[in-house]
């Protein structure tokens, strides 16, 4: 899982370095992890379920065996993680 | 959210059903438990007179139109002040047929309350202060149960949190209670 935050200050943690496991190249900077790749493993998931399922809710709650208003709860979660991610 | 195993067990399904079932299968289940606790009422004597009110009526039996259609307002009442309330306090988009459906299911624990009574028309038995004891008793426990399930479907429905769903609950389910006792004393006593 990739960590988020410092260890040891707790601040959100950017992508420090990146390689290439064919060639071994590495490219070094500073770059700011996105959006989508800070939230959890679980929300990740549901977002790619979600758009696999054309992003129909109805679907979901289909594939997920949970009623319609509690998978539309669950992206709501989404929503107010993503909204905080933001600020 | 637990990632890909997020089916409920029955534990939770049995005070929590609508985090697995919503929408027009629900409601029709809702609608079947609402009209078979009226039918069991009729023969055990329970009468349904508000939204948390079960009654063992006495000599004087309504008819069974009388007995149907108290369920049915009970439901309506409370669906209406909870679907205001709630439409007024989420932030979220919301399916009157969650609320209308969930709460129609939340009234399944009266089947079990139009049961209990019929223990007191066992002879020898149904008159003892036992009798009426496991009556009330079930009738709590019903209540408790319906509470807990109509609680449910109003968060689930709304996806409110915390102090406000809490409090516009209470306050939901208050006039809702109120409304069917004056609705239930005041007119349809007076009309059948």
């Amino acid at each position: 899982m990739l960590p988020q935050k410092c260890p040891s200050c707790e601040n959100i943690l950017s992508v420090k370095r990146l390689s290439c496991e064919k060639c071994g190249t590495e490219v070094e900077g500073l770059y700011q992890m996105p959006v989508l790749a800070s939230l959890s493993n679980a929300h990740q998931e549901f977002i790619i379920q979600f758009i696999k399922a054309s992003g129909s809710l109805k679907e979901m709650a289909e594939i997920k065996k949970l009623s319609y208003p509690t998978v539309r709860n669950q992206l709501n979660e989404i929503i107010d993680a993503i909204k905080e991610k933001e600020k | 959210m637990n990632g890909k195993n997020d089916t409920p067990g029955f534990d939770v399904l049995f005070f929590n059903p609508f985090l697995r079932f919503s929408g027009a299968p629900l409601l029709i289940t809702g609608l079947i438990a609402i009209i078979l606790a009226a039918i069991i009422g009729s023969f055990s004597d329970a009468q349904f007179n508000a939204v948390l009110n079960v009654q063992v009526i006495g000599l004087i039996k309504p008819p069974l139109y009388y007995l149907i259609t108290l369920n049915i307002l009970n439901w309506l009442i409370s669906t209406l002040f909870f679907l205001v309330l709630g439409g007024i306090l989420s932030k979220t988009k919301f399916r009157i047929i969650d609320i209308v459906s969930t709460q129609a299911f939340a009234r399944w624990p009266n089947i079990m309350a139009a049961l209990a009574p019929l223990i007191m028309k066992v002879p020898g038995f149904g008159t003892t202060i036992t009798a009426v004891y496991i009556v009330q008793c079930s009738a709590y426990l019903c209540l408790s149960l319906m509470v807990a399930l109509m609680y449910n479907s109003y968060k689930v429905s709304f996806d409110l949190k915390g102090g406000r769903l809490v409090a516009s609950f209470i306050i939901g389910l208050f006039l809702a209670q109120t409304v069917s006792l004056v609705l239930t004393y005041n007119i349809l006593q007076k009309i059948w």
